[in-house]
């Protein structure tokens, strides 16, 4: 047990110190084989358990979501969908913050990550939020906040992760995920909504006329079609999630070289390179993080637990509650991939054998990490849109809190009602 | 010396970034081709799985390189300013160190498993396990390479810092 504690303890500690999160979770993992005795002479099994926690057909799909919502935000496609969310909420008073959350819905149809979403609409978006007098720090959290339904509105990275270290149905955990992610959108437009009223923010300053509504949706068309391409090809059972991906970017390239053309050969090695970094860090932090989980399996981690829970006489609601208050604390230090390949295998067996449904564990664990984006000191998708604001991240972080709030309420809703997660995979038979 | 190493790194930076947008690009093409072939002539590639799954651990494995030569990984800040700063200027060093330790024995136990994948042959490519496992030890590799020229360029700017603070 000393093993774990050291792994424990050096992964805090150089969170906290500031190493790179990668290798903090890389570095953790290896203490154990240093620190336990005897387990110096299976060190052999760290780069195996690296190599085959990398190696999954299922996780094609992340290099090919990022490089589609790559293509399309290079091709311009981004604009019309601004483009069209002003035209159907920009009207509203807050038209503009509307528009925000209404294209991340959109946007979390079509690639599946939240960085993704911030990188390409926050440029657009912050910049007209600010134009129309928006505080930018209050442009840049929501840009950011926003960002959480992208991934649990399906195409989904991590419930893609969920279901291939689980054995569970994507085609089950993407449906489940449509109506909590709607439901973020929902309660970030509440807030905006009591915002406006007390801080009175604009509305759109010019009418569309109807003509005018016609073209916007015209030209949105090619990026409308990508949700309804991606997941009717899912649900259908067409293609796999990985051969969708693949269409997704087949898709994104004709509609940008055919219809868009905008992007040049540079543009091409660019997003390339981009798609590769992006990958990279994402598969680099699920390899380690397998080793880590090696480590919990080694140590008898999920036993203790399941013993703990039966000494105790923990009901489901009640372990529920923990689990929510645990991912939430881990999500301040750890990345949502991390937690994903450390917890997602050790607890979605405990809560299968207490009665709770793996899809409704999967749909609540990932909401939870999704979270993680908007916590500090780790929120990834408020430091890329502090980043793209040019905003301190201190100002970015206080105007992110009523959004913060909204959805970890929403979390708790679907949590304790399973029936948001369920109703659409049962309606389609998908479980 | 340092110059020669600079561009040196900076040549190796460009031809990894060139092979993993080749390498992304053949992952796309190849399982695009698949889903087509699959629908139209009823045939899809057997290999196309193993090569796409080998190739992105290829490309996370060869990047990371990128990423540590220019300081583009992900990181905690938020407690900097808790720190004592004598201790913030040497945390880069002293990160980098147990890196080392991390990625020699990633390049040592790598190269171990690669060895002895060359017995065993992958179902479908009829290649050796090898060539999959070798992207362990050579990205582990050049992640020391580029670690190591971007240390030895920040204690060169150091020393020229402190340098030129003497000189004023």
């Amino acid at each position: 047990m000393i093993g774990l504690y050291a792994t424990i303890f050096i992964l805090m500690f150089l969170l906290i110190f500031g190493a790179p999160v990668v290798f903090a979770v890389a570095l953790s993992a290896i203490t154990y084989f240093v620190v336990t005795p005897g387990m110096w002479d299976m060190v052999a099994i760290y780069p195996m358990r690296l190599f085959s926690g990398m190696d999954s057909f299922v996780f094609l799909c992340i290099p090919l979501f990022v490089l589609a919502g790559e293509i399309m935000n290079a091709s311009g496609m981004m604009n019309d969908l601004v483009k069209f969310c002003q035209v159907m909420v920009g009207r509203f008073k807050g038209g503009l913050a509307h528009v925000n959350i209404l294209a991340s819905m959109i946007f979390g149809g079509i690639t599946g990550s939240g960085l993704a979403d911030v990188s390409a609409l926050g440029p657009i978006e912050i910049k007209l939020m600010k134009d129309d007098g928006y505080d930018p720090a209050f442009a840049a959290a929501l840009t950011a906040c926003s960002a959480v339904q992208g991934p649990i509105i399906p195409p989904s990275i991590p419930f893609v992760i969920f279901a291939s270290l689980t054995s569970t149905s994507i085609g089950a955990l993407f449906m489940a995920g449509a109506i909590p992610g709607i439901m973020i959108g929902l309660s970030q437009m509440l807030v905006v909504v009591y915002m406006s009223r007390k801080a009175g923010f604009p509305s759109s300053k010019e009418k569309s006329t109807t003509k005018e509504k016609i073209t916007v949706i015209k030209a949105a068309f090619f990026a409308l079609m990508m949700p309804i391409i991606i997941l009717g090809g899912i649900i259908s059972g067409i293609f796999t999630p990985t051969e969708a991906s693949a269409v997704a970017v087949g898709y994104c390239f004709v509609v940008a070289k055919f219809y868009y053309k905008q992007i040049s050969i540079s543009d091409y090695k660019r997003i390339l390179v981009t798609t590769a970094k992006t990958t990279g860090s994402i598969f680099l932090i699920i390899g380690f993080a397998s080793v880590i989980g090696w480590v919990l399996a080694a140590e008898n981690i999920p036993a203790i637990i399941s013993q703990a829970i039966e000494r105790n006489n923990i009901s489901p609601y009640m372990l529920l509650f923990f689990v929510n208050i645990f991912f939430l604390f881990n999500g301040m230090w750890l990345s949502d991939a991390a937690q994903l390949v450390l917890f997602a295998p050790l607890f979605t067996p405990i809560f299968a054998a207490m009665g709770v449904s793996p899809i409704h564990f999967g749909c609540v664990m990932v909401v939870n990490v999704m979270i993680s984006m908007i916590t500090p000191p780790y929120g990834a998708a408020l430091y890329l849109a502090a980043l793209i604001s040019k905003e301190p991240l201190v100002n970015v972080t206080k105007a992110a809190l009523p959004f913060i709030i909204s959805s970890i309420v929403v979390l708790f809703l679907i949590t304790y009602f399973p029936v948001f997660c369920m109703t659409l995979p049962k309606l389609m038979g998908l479980v | 010396m340092l110059n020669f190493l600079k561009k040196l790194s900076d040549l190796i930076n460009d031809l990894v970034e060139i092979f993993c947008s080749v390498m992304i690009a053949i992952i796309a093409i190849v399982l695009l081709i698949n889903v087509i072939g699959r629908f139209i002539f009823s045939y899809s590639f057997p290999w196309s799985e193993e090569l796409s799954r080998y190739l992105i651990i290829w490309v996370s494995m060869l990047i990371t390189s990128t990423l540590v030569k220019n300081d583009e990984l992900i990181k905690v800040d938020f407690f900097d300013s808790f720190w004592p700063t004598n201790l913030i200027k040497y945390r880069a060093y002293m990160y980098r160190i147990l890196m080392y330790v991390l990625f020699f024995v990633l390049i040592k136990h790598g190269w171990n498993m690669a060895i002895s994948g060359k017995m065993m042959h992958l179902f479908s490519m009829k290649i050796s396990w090898f060539w999959p496992y070798l992207a362990i030890p050579v990205g582990s590799g050049l992640i020391i390479f580029q670690l190591t020229v971007v240390t030895l360029l920040d204690i060169n700017n150091n020393f020229l810092k402190r340098k030129e603070r003497h000189s004023r």
